[in-house]
């Protein structure tokens, strides 16, 4: 039988599960249908609450946007959980500029790929969008938004996306910001739902039959929608900060310093939800000189006496770039009171005379035991 | 439910075998759903990019945001040092929303802008407020998104401009936020 999902969110009005309205069975027009409560949770579970996995920009100010390479360069690095079932592939939307005159000669490519399944001569698992040239001149509002699609496991338990560029023959193209969020599904499969996230909570869909004249109303079911809408909750943990600059080239980096003292860099405010008490993280960073390290905390730990987490860079980036990755596994998590507002703040610390960088910066919470 | 419940508290609910059904079983089930897709909002990741550490000129940045059912207005905080204005704009707002001119003076000479006595003196300029019929740029709010019963994108667009002689402006990092619809808003599909 269909698991049938809406459109849209289709608000029922109160009066009609009031007195002399009894809930009826299926989808039901003139009186609350259990089937009508039933989808607009399927609405919620596969379309309403996706918390963006990656938000980025790239600096004007140091040019760290512009892309004038022959070759594909690494442009972003985070490492971060994927977002859970039922979710399996990611809109990938940028927004960039291109001096270039001439399509196709002169087209840039952005492409996205993931580190454990990375691009090859054509094969991985990744997505390639245009960097279409049409524009000659730039002007400063002059945005072109090209869009792609990513399959990325929801099983896996943590996942570095990539982000690399290229420009075209002539011309340069400019990467302005990239949004990577998971895409809406089209149809709930049959199966109890258990997302990956090491807890144990399932969603569980309803199909008509379970909800028709011959199924009575059951506390059963009542309490499997209420736990569905837990489940959603649960497991959709939003992300603070996915920052990513370019890495190959120092002076792009946003966050940097030669002190041998810690130098307080960033200051990302937050809002924790209901049960949200635990922020997973992920630092992309190198040093030049022989020591180079980040810490970081927030305002609840401090209040807390709570250690701050440490994170001593390396040395060593190049390919395949994981040697400057290091997250929460590592460590622990930052913690924060429940319904609060806080703030992740950032120290990094160099040798005294050659700098240190991050970058690249993730935070999310923890899915909700 | 027709009115989205900000206020409901999440997982306090349990049926229970041998009492009857009655409406609030599924007024239960309704709240909770209308809450999820008119009323809950997660984070939307702040955004870090160092901006006009220059002495004069303006940078643009524009990015693509997530809007789930019933979002009303996008607030945007800046967390900014030095002098000049900020605009805010968005592809479903008529109006911009401008900052006036800031000035937030940090430890001169102190570059590049990681440094600690710049981020120390930084402080959070909100266009959290939302308005009511805005007729004219520059108000400091937060801006209008067009409610719908599914998910949109929208694309919010800010111009940071230098404006002082010994003092650029410099914005550190950038907080948005997904404000839902007014709880005495009537919600439609």
């Amino acid at each position: 039988m269909a698991r049938p999902v809406p459109s849209a969110f289709v608000p029922i009005k109160p009066n009609q599960y009031g007195p002399n309205h009894p809930i009826k069975e299926g989808s039901s027009g003139a009186h609350v249908g259990a089937l009508d409560l039933a989808e607009n949770i399927h609405f919620c579970w596969v379309d309403a609450v996706r918390p963006v996995t990656i938000s980025n920009l790239w600096s004007q100010a140091n040019n760290g946007w512009v892309v004038a390479h022959s070759s594909m360069r690494l442009i972003g690095v985070w490492r971060r959980e994927p977002t859970r079932e039922p979710f399996v592939s990611y809109d990938v939307t940028v927004l960039y500029q291109n001096s270039g005159t001439t399509s196709p000669g002169d087209d840039g490519t952005l492409r996205v790929d993931i580190a454990s399944d990375p691009y090859s001569g054509g094969s991985g698992t990744f997505v390639d969008i245009t960097l279409s040239a049409t524009l000659g001149a730039i002007a400063g509002s002059d945005w072109v938004m090209g869009t792609g699609s990513l399959l990325v496991d929801p099983s896996q338990s943590i996942e570095t996306f990539r982000a690399w560029a290229v420009s075209g023959s002539t011309g340069a193209a400019r990467v302005g910001s990239i949004t990577i969020q998971p895409r809406p599904v089209s149809s709930i499969p049959a199966g109890v739902e258990t997302p990956a996230d090491g807890n144990s909570h399932r969603f569980v869909p309803f199909d008509a039959a379970e909800l028709d004249a011959d199924s009575p109303w059951s506390v059963h079911a009542v309490n499997t929608m209420i736990a569905n809408c837990e489940t959603i909750r649960k497991t959709r943990p939003a992300t603070i900060i996915s920052y990513a600059c370019d890495p190959s080239d120092a002076a792009r980096a946003g966050w940097q310093s030669d002190s041998a003292a810690y130098t307080l860099i960033a200051r990302i405010p937050f809002r924790s939800g209901h049960g949200e008490t635990a922020i997973r993280w992920s630092i992309v960073g190198k040093r030049d000189g022989s020591s180079g390290a980040v810490r970081m905390t927030t305002t609840h730990m401090s209040s807390k006496e709570t250690a701050a987490q440490e994170v001593a860079l390396g040395a060593t980036w190049s390919s395949p770039y994981t040697a400057g990755i290091s997250d929460y596994t590592g460590g622990a998590a930052l913690t924060c009171a429940e319904n609060s507002t806080d703030e992740i703040r950032i120290w990094i610390k160099g040798d005294g005379s050659s700098d240190a960088y991050i970058y690249g910066l993730c935070a999310w919470f923890a899915p909700v035991a | 439910m027709q009115y989205p419940p900000k206020g409901f508290k999440p997982g306090g609910f349990t049926a229970h075998n041998g009492r009857p059904t009655y409406s609030d079983d599924p007024k239960e089930i309704d709240h909770y759903s209308t809450y999820l897709a008119a009323a809950y909002r997660t984070e939307l990741p702040a955004l870090v990019a160092d901006a006009t550490w220059a002495s004069s000129g303006s940078f643009e940045y524009m990015v693509r945001f997530s809007v789930p059912p019933y979002t009303a207005n996008i607030a945007v905080a800046f967390l900014v040092v030095g002098q000049g204005t900020i605009t805010l704009e968005c592809s479903d707002d008529t109006y911009n929303a401008g900052s006036g001119t800031l000035m937030i003076p940090y430890a001169t000479g102190v570059f590049p802008p990681a440094a600690e006595a710049v981020i120390s003196s930084a402080q959070w300029v909100y266009f959290s407020e939302p308005f009511v019929g805005v007729a004219s740029n520059g108000q400091l709010r937060a801006i209008d998104v067009t409610p719908d019963a599914s998910s949109r994108s929208v694309n919010v667009h800010w111009t940071i401009t230098h404006t002082g002689s010994g003092q650029p402006l410099g914005v550190l990092a950038v907080k948005a936020w997904l404000l839902p619809v007014d709880d005495s808003a009537i919600l439609t599909s």
